[in-house]
């Protein structure tokens, strides 16, 4: 990975808060590790759409990004895409998933999401994205 | 239809990544929380099958075959790939029959972790091919 990009991605998330929603404790926990490791310092983690929403609201913090998986029980990731770009429109959404087949990605589109990863995903791959929502161009 | 059975229990380019990627504090937890995930993950796909539960059965190998493929247990991750697709499909008497080699195919992930034999005592009197 470009180590330019990755210093740029550091400086960006510094004052950045991020919200990662993911239902397996082993991915959540890897994601925010992942994050951590790029340079974020506020990470809030939930394990589904509910979750997420009541954090926001008790937290009263709106994140800049978040990274969610699509398939989760009780509000999946598409509903919670649309339902925080509804009331959040700033909000910047990357979905983790493994539907990443053409349809899946013209509706997570259609619902405005920023970014896409691919399951399984990496370090390097979680970093494209971050560039991608945050603006910053790959060198 | 059966590539799993060649695939590594652990790929070490994966495991390399991760070990330059982390915090080792955070690594170790990580790990620790796959091998409850295993376990909890089988629980729920065993209850499913007694139940002959599609969807939850479904969900359950849905999300430990991400768990698995992120964190380079390649050889659970493509078997819960293959038996997604049986749940797809309805077909949970094959997830049945498939069912011991998923079992040892999760001990063998849990051997990985230094906690091998320990998720399938109650699944298996749970589920009986």
């Amino acid at each position: 990975m470009n180590q330019d990009l990755e210093k740029l991605i550091a400086e960006a998330l510094t004052n950045k808060s991020l919200l990662v929603v993911e239902d397996t404790s082993s991915s959540r926990m890897l994601v925010a590790g992942l994050l951590r490791g790029l340079g974020a310092t506020r990470v809030v983690a939930a394990v589904d759409g509910v979750d997420a929403l009541a954090k926001i609201q008790a937290q009263h913090l709106v994140p800049d990004v978040v990274l969610c998986d699509w398939v989760m029980p009780n509000m999946d990731g598409l509903e919670l895409l649309t339902r925080l770009k509804a009331d959040y429109p700033a909000v910047k959404f990357i979905m983790m998933t493994v539907k990443t087949e053409a349809e899946a990605v013209i509706l997570a589109r259609k619902h405005g999401v920023d970014g896409y990863v691919a399951k399984p995903f990496s370090r390097e791959s979680i970093t494209a994205a971050l560039a991608k929502v945050l603006g910053i161009a790959v060198g | 239809m059966t590539a799993w059975r060649q695939a590594p229990v652990v790929a070490d380019a994966v495991a390399a990544e991760l070990a330059r990627d982390l915090d080792p504090e955070d690594l170790s937890q990580i790990l620790d929380a796959f091998r409850v995930d295993i376990g909890s993950r089988a629980g729920e796909l065993a209850m499913a099958l007694a139940g002959g539960h599609v969807e939850p059965a479904q969900r359950a190998v849905h999300s430990l075959k991400g768990a698995a493929l992120n964190l380079g247990f390649f050889r659970l991750g493509q078997m819960c790939a293959h038996l997604q697709q049986l749940a797809q499909t309805g077909d949970l008497a094959a997830i049945v029959v498939l069912w011991p080699e998923f079992a040892a195919t999760c001990n063998d992930s849990l051997g990985r972790l230094g906690h091998s034999g320990l998720a399938f005592e109650i699944d298996s009197s749970i589920v009986r091919p």
